[in-house]
């Protein structure tokens, strides 16, 4: 008997999946140790169990994608008319207790008259908490993510989350949506860390009727969210 | 290497982990600049320099493999002992000849606590 293989990607999944949990599982276990050796005072002592929490709460959240990413896979999500707002904060609360410890500041600012966008909502908010994510990874002195929405061309609502980082290399930028970095065996090409944030929102938003592009700054990036307004049913037809 | 007074170049993105290196190198007794990114760390080094470099080797931008080839292009920096603390298993690890590229200690994360990397180090 052979043992079977898994396709290329389905490895590159893995890989980055396994890295990406590995880091929280790596930064608790040694809060652990850490927290049993004399030294500490009460308050380092708060803020560890307070970080041994949230990065629980990372690895829990990053299940959930890829669960959620894969079953996109496999089945066609119900589409239905969401507030786009609604969504924004959803996602913005998800990250909240991360982003506060970091220190960093969520500027949101939403158009007036928004319509409604045609989506899976719990997607969405799972690609947005991946944007909002990946702009903190990347984020540096500047501690500072803008979200903005508003109405773009060809009936859509656009969803913006600039960043003021490093940016991403122009080299990058064709693969930024795929697991390039992660080979099924590292080679000396370790380029950077897994992206498999963006590459689960980028299957997330083609299940969920949405288009994902990217756009670099001098300073930062913008990625944006392009989600079809929902057409209004007109009772009196 | 005795900690006392010796300067430590951490150079890892995830910014818990970062601060629990951190906190134990510190309470070992070293000097410690930490960075997020390769380009910080480089930019650290060329302004306090360092006895020694901590690297995670999967960094945002610029991997740590391209950090390691950025110091040993610089005669300043090539003497630096290098350890390697990385999510990659060694064994797994294919491709550059990384005892070439300065690395003394490939230290696997998982298996490698605040208070052992703190003896590696003392030993380096």
């Amino acid at each position: 008997m052979t043992r079977s293989e898994g396709p290329p990607d389905q490895l590159r999944l893995l890989a980055a999946a396994a890295h990406d949990l590995k880091t929280p599982l790596v930064f608790i276990k040694g809060a652990a140790q850490q927290w049993g050796s004399t030294g500490l005072n009460p308050a380092q002592r708060i803020e560890l169990i307070r970080r041994v929490g949230q990065s629980a709460d990372r690895m829990l959240k990053l299940i959930d994608s890829l669960i959620g990413s894969a079953q996109a896979e496999q089945t066609p999500l119900l589409l239905e008319p969401v507030a786009a707002g609604d969504v924004i904060w959803q996602a913005h609360q998800d990250i909240k207790p991360y982003a506060d410890e970091l220190g960093f500041d969520f500027h949101i600012r939403l158009a007036r008259g928004l319509p409604p966008v045609l989506t899976h909502r719990l997607s969405l908010r799972r690609i947005l908490f991946n944007l909002m994510d990946n702009a903190i990874k990347y984020s540096r002195r500047e501690r500072r993510v803008n979200i903005t929405a508003g109405k773009g061309a060809d009936e859509q609502v656009i969803i913006s989350v600039r960043d003021y980082g490093i940016g991403i290399n122009q080299a990058d930028m064709k693969q930024i949506f795929t697991l390039y970095g992660q080979a099924a065996e590292p080679t000396n090409a370790l380029p950077g860390s897994s992206g498999l944030g963006l590459f689960i929102a980028s299957t997330l938003a083609e299940a969920a009727s949405a288009h994902l592009s990217v756009r670099p700054h001098k300073l930062g990036t913008t990625f944006r969210v392009g989600v079809p307004a929902a057409r209004q049913l007109s009772l009196f037809a | 290497m005795k900690s006392k007074n010796h300067h430590v170049l951490l150079i890892e993105d995830d910014l818990f982990l970062r601060e629990l290196y951190l906190q134990a190198l510190q309470k070992a007794g070293f000097i410690v600049q930490a960075a997020q990114d390769a380009q910080e760390g480089l930019d650290l080094l060329d302004e306090y320099g360092a006895d020694l470099l901590v690297l995670d080797l999967m960094l945002p931008a610029h991997g740590g493999i391209e950090a390691l080839h950025e110091l040993q292009s610089h005669s300043d920096w090539q003497s630096i002992p290098v350890v390697v603390l990385s999510s990659v298993p060694r064994q797994r690890f294919v491709g550059a000849d990384l005892t070439q590229l300065g690395v003394k200690h490939y230290l696997y994360k998982p298996d490698t606590t605040p208070e052992q990397l703190v003896n590696t180090l003392s030993q380096v």
